[in-house]
């Protein structure tokens, strides 16, 4: 049996995050595209604990918390702003929203 | 170890955090009509952050460059972050100023605006002084998550919160792509602090994995600036977020996406370490790349301004123009390139500032925001169209402007790198200054040729409005007062970055 290997971890991740863009891509409801961006960020996380391993230190692990931290206050910015969305115009979908032509 | 120095370079992030906090309270404390006056506490807070930034400047002694940072390298105090740091106190201090009349922010809010730039500010400041890839990203979120709010402020109007979706979207995909570039480069090296990592690149000839680190950082880093294809956001963004917060937007925001861009690509990208390094030798054409960026972004943000007609999409479009000028400084990677950046953000500060703050008071007259409002304006009141028309002409860079003198020196730091490559750079930044005048003379073609629509109502300029357009306008038309001064400044500041150049 071939052993798990950085390179592992690095292509799970990689694969992690291309579901994650995807998700932001090609779904249409603001809390899926939002749960898509935290997967993009935990694509990240894997592979800061993965090379934390391998490079033995600390400053991996303790990136890990911070992005988790920073996802958390991102999310709570996020729907406040969804909410807010709503309250103004009774829709968060970003299709519907054609006030604005990016 | 934590030192007295330690405290020393970090003493105008530790004004802003305290003035911010004190802000929150004194807001709690005022009665809703009184909040606006938190805005002289946030502009004493930012003087007293600028004059203690202007001390490190002055200070005789340079502070330890390249590897020696503060705090265990994750701080880096060098002259250019602290030129940096004082276009942020600028901008900040602009912002309270012009917002403090807007009619788009409401009285109760005020507080919790002057408290959103502070922080926006003090997350700009560390983009600026970041040596670790951890302080990158952190600073960059701070920065990030005041602005979404920031950019929302106008809660009741569709428009505003609807940028501010788009922002939220498009700065968490940025920003996941920019910790995955992170979390590349750690996986590649096993550090984080920047110059380490530029070491640790260096015997990576060719990697595909380095490349794809350089890329997804780009992304991140590119979606703050305003970067071709990264831009969509900022006409939105821009023309939804009230006017004071837009100016705030467009100059600090894009000021310390650059600060970042330069850090990263001079101490992990350019021959940082002892015997080169970085992406240089990982063989990634990263001034190739870069200056393709930038030809496209200048292209599309000045040929998307044209027929815009609200003004503050338009001065969006053309805020992304001015970031490929700068972005193709960016790719001289020399002191001269970085100087003509620094002072070219000064410029851009008294232009947009003065732009931006005119619109504020016609959209405050007109409860709209639509080059309609600006017919006739000559006629009705000149003085308001002669400053708009000054900032304008400085905005296309026709001389004897500051705008003039800022591209002048961009331009001759692309010239003097001597090769072709830069020559037919510097060629396609001055084809887009001529696509420029185009739409910047329309708005000024409107306010003194076509006739005042007959339900218009006149601005209220007020005195002290008055006063600081008159002053910006002044500064705007007749930069050899203060230009050589300032340019010597910035060269000076540059100069200190030299060892992370050549």
């Amino acid at each position: 049996m071939t052993p798990v290997t950085l390179a592992h971890y690095a292509y799970l991740s990689a694969g992690l995050f291309s579901v994650g863009l995807a998700g932001v891509l090609l779904r249409r409801n603001f809390l899926t595209i939002l749960m898509s961006v935290e997967l993009m960020a935990n694509a990240a996380n894997l592979l800061f604990i993965a090379a934390a391993r391998q490079h033995g230190g600390e400053a991996g692990h303790v990136l890990v918390l911070l992005v988790i931290a920073v996802a958390a206050c991102e999310a709570a910015v996020g729907l406040a702003i969804a909410v807010g969305l709503y309250r103004a115009s009774g829709t968060v979908n970003p299709n519907a929203l054609a006030e604005l032509k990016g | 170890m934590l030192t007295l120095a330690d405290l020393d370079a970090i003493a105008p992030e530790i004004t802003l955090a305290v003035t911010l906090g004190l802000v929150l309270v004194l807001d709690l404390l005022f009665r809703p009509a009184e909040r606006r006056l938190t805005g002289w506490l946030a502009l004493s807070g930012v003087t007293l952050a600028a004059s203690q930034i202007v001390k490190n400047l002055a200070a005789a002694a340079p502070l330890p460059s390249a590897a020696a940072g503060f705090f265990s390298g994750m701080f880096v105090a060098d002259s250019t972050a602290s030129f940096f740091k004082l276009i942020f106190c600028l901008a900040a201090a602009g912002a309270v100023v012009i917002g403090y009349r807007s009619s788009e922010i409401s009285r109760a809010r005020h507080g919790e605006y002057h408290f959103l730039l502070l922080a926006a500010t003090l997350g700009m400041c560390f983009m600026a002084s970041a040596g670790d890839l951890v302080m990158v990203y952190l600073a960059v979120e701070m920065l990030s998550q005041a602005s979404y709010i920031l950019a929302g402020y106008i809660r009741n109007n569709p428009r505003s919160s609807e940028g501010a979706l788009k922002y939220v979207i498009y700065g968490g995909v940025a920003s996941g792509a920019m910790i995955f570039g992170i979390s590349i480069l750690y996986g590649f090296t096993g550090v984080t602090d920047l110059v380490l990592v530029g070491q640790g690149l260096a015997g990576t000839a060719s990697s595909p994995a380095a490349l794809m680190a350089f890329l997804f950082m780009l992304v991140g880093l590119g979606f703050k600036v305003a970067m071709v294809p990264f831009h969509m956001w900022a006409p939105d963004v821009y023309e939804g977020a009230p006017a004071p917060v837009t100016a705030f937007l467009s100059i600090g925001s894009k000021a310390a996406g650059f600060a970042v861009l330069l850090r990263v690509l001079f101490s992990v990208g350019a021959q940082a370490a002892p015997g080169g390094g970085g992406i240089e030798a990982a063989a990634i054409p990263w001034r190739e790349m870069l200056a393709v960026l930038a030809v496209l972004t200048m292209t599309v943000g000045n040929l998307s301004a044209i027929g815009q007609r609200s003004l503050k999409r338009l001065l969006a479009f053309s805020s992304v123009g001015h970031a490929g000028y700068l972005l193709a400084a960016c790719t001289t990677a020399t002191a001269s390139g970085v100087s003509s950046i620094l002072f070219y953000f000064v410029v851009y500060f008294l232009m947009t500032l003065g732009a931006f703050h005119v619109v504020v008071l016609v959209s405050n007259a007109t409860g709209r925001d639509s080059d309609a409002d600006y017919a006739g304006l000559g006629w009705k009141q000149p003085f308001l169209a002669a400053t708009m028309s000054i900032f304008l002409v400085s905005l296309v860079g026709l001389p004897p402007t500051a705008g003039f003198l800022g591209k002048w020196y961009l331009f001759t730091a692309l010239v003097e790198m001597g090769s072709w490559k830069f020559l037919l750079l510097t060629l396609a930044a001055l084809l887009n200054s001529v696509i420029s005048l185009y739409y910047y003379v329309y708005i000024i073609k409107k306010m003194w040729i076509e006739e005042p629509a007959p339900e218009g109502r006149r601005v209220v300029v007020g005195f002290v409005p008055g006063i600081l357009l008159a002053v910006l306008a002044f500064l705007t038309v007749y930069p050899f007062g203060y230009g050589g001064a300032v340019l010597a400044a910035a060269s000076k500041a540059a100069g200190d970055r030299a060892s992370f150049l050549r």
